[in-house]
């Protein structure tokens, strides 16, 4: 169907996912996170794929949720919920790259990072813009920033909410490698292609090696930042920036 | 001796261990397992050593296990890598190592057991066990992940390719790169400043260094080194090796 908006295709050894609405720069509404849950359990058993790619259609990778469905989306108590379909992106027993191009911001900037490698075209323009909407970033996305870039960077990304362009996202390690914009569904290919012809139980078991590293180190207490979390989502600015956002308006502040 | 697998050379307030297999591109055999560890026990009970350099005799700095004796050398009794890396890691003086040509698996594993590393241009550094079906143990993700941080370590490791020298600068894998016939020169300037600075100064900051760094050595994986085990013992680990030593791709089942 040309109208999907998510779309998923094996080829060979590795699978590739689509974002499909590039009318919206692939911006996530709900049908489309449903869907990549979705691709994300169809390949979590799949012993015949042993890598994933994951791709935007259009000019940008993806602009973040869809914010005319933000408050639904974000929540956490909602079964869409961001924050779990990411988790499952991440855990995901196979090696996933992602090629990103054009605006890759907030919601699709995690996306992005919650996939192991990442490979971009020269006109990326990759950041974390909610600040700019009174919205705020969930603790387990600060914490994949940091693991990612570190925490000096995690503060210039978040505080300034301004993006950065392929050359310092290369320079900070948010990507991995910068391609011209032309190349980059090939440069993809080409990893995953080498991905999936290395011995697929290595593979695996290096993956769950990393984020067993990882996860434990991380899994500091963060009940009181969830909570602080619920009142920021639910606050007025939250409300006056997303109408701000739709209204194309500069948003005004109240602090609470 | 001038075939001793190991070379040791002592300078007044450092020491330099050449692995000297030419030949095999230095790869990690028994013996020099062995000859390694006879030398870090010597070391690590010599107060006046301040520093310690590593380096590869000929072209390549080590191109990792030997893999004809892998089996002997990952399942049998003698001297295991792991012992040998740890022991090196654990030393109380700043090692460096000095890298040029091939820098592969066991041989980039030994380079990041080190404190410092110096590459030389042409140096090649990776990590290739994916390719044979292999799989560095828990320690050595921690390593590498403390090193260069998750995503830079997914690159090395699931693509197996290796990096070049200036690559590996940009990603903090090597802290200098120098031309290739100044690499044993630049390493002996580093280990000469070492030595010359404060010998109680050093010894309780890399202590400092590695207590910060402990607590992520303390994370369970035994579940992980169960199921390493089985990787390395899988067909596709045996077909890996063969497919590597008969010089032709290898054919995965994923069992």
């Amino acid at each position: 169907m040309a109208d999907e908006l998510f779309k998923v295709e094996r080829h060979g050894a590795y699978a590739t996912f689509t974002l499909n609405r590039p009318e919206k720069r692939n911006s996530l509404n709900e049908p489309m996170l449903k869907a990549l849950d979705e691709a994300v359990a169809s390949v979590e058993h799949d012993k015949g794929i042993r890598a994933v790619i994951l791709r935007g259609n259009g000019r940008g990778f993806c602009s973040g949720i869809d914010l005319a469905e933000a408050e639904r989306l974000e929540g956490g108590h909602n079964p869409v919920s961001l924050e779990r379909i990411f988790k499952r992106l991440e855990h995901l027993p196979v090696p996933t790259i992602a090629a990103v191009q054009g605006a890759a911001l907030a919601g699709g900037c995690e996306l992005a990072l919650h996939c192991d490698l990442r490979v971009a075209a020269d006109d990326l323009r990759m950041g974390m813009t909610v600040a700019r909407v009174g919205l705020v970033v969930p603790y387990n996305f600060i914490r994949k920033l940091i693991e990612i870039i570190g925490a000096a960077n995690t503060s210039q990304i978040l505080y300034t909410a301004e993006p950065v362009d392929a050359q310092r996202a290369l320079q900070m390690g948010m990507v991995h490698e910068v391609v011209p914009a032309a190349k980059l569904d090939e440069a993809a290919i080409a990893w995953a292609e080498k991905v999936a012809g290395n011995a697929p139980l290595s593979l695996r078991t290096m993956k769950k090696s990393m984020r067993r590293s990882l996860d434990e180190s991380n899994d500091a207490w963060h009940e009181d930042i969830i909570e602080m979390s619920r009142m920021v989502r639910s606050s007025k600015d939250a409300k006056e920036g997303i109408r701000a956002f739709l209204e194309k308006r500069k948003p005004v502040w109240q602090a609470e | 001796m001038a075939d001793d697998v190991l070379k040791v050379e002592r300078h007044p307030n450092y020491v330099t261990l050449i692995l000297n297999r030419p030949e095999k591109r230095n790869a990690l055999n028994q013996v020099l397992f062995q000859a390694l560890d006879a030398e870090l026990a010597v070391i690590e009970k010599s107060p006046e050593v301040r520093a310690v350099i590593l380096r590869g005799e000929g072209r390549a700095f080590c191109s990792g296990i030997d893999l004809r004796e892998i089996g002997q050398i990952v399942g049998g009794g003698g001297v295991t890598p792991e012992h040998v890396f740890s022991r090196i890691q654990k030393l109380p003086m700043p090692t460096i190592a000095a890298v040029q040509g091939d820098t592969l698996t066991g041989g980039l594993v030994l380079a990041l057991t080190c404190d410092l590393r110096i590459a030389a241009q042409g140096a090649r550094l990776g990590m290739t066990p994916a390719r044979i079906g292999y799989l560095p143990t828990f320690p050595i993700f921690r390593r590498f992940i403390e090193t260069v941080g998750p995503a830079n370590t997914a690159e090395i490791m699931y693509l197996a390719d290796p990096l070049d020298a200036a690559r590996s600068r940009e990603i903090g894998l090597v802290h200098k790169v120098v031309p290739d016939d100044q690499l044993a020169a630049a390493a002996d300037v580093w280990a000469a400043k070492i030595a010359g600075n404060a010998p109680l100064s050093v010894r309780a900051m890399k202590v400092s260094i590695q207590r910060v760094m402990s607590k992520a050595f303390e994370i369970d994986h035994k579940d992980i080194d169960e199921l390493g085990n089985k990787v390395r013992t899988s067909n596709d680990a045996k077909e890996g090796v063969l497919a590597f030593l008969e010089k032709r791709k290898p054919v995965w089942k994923g069992e």
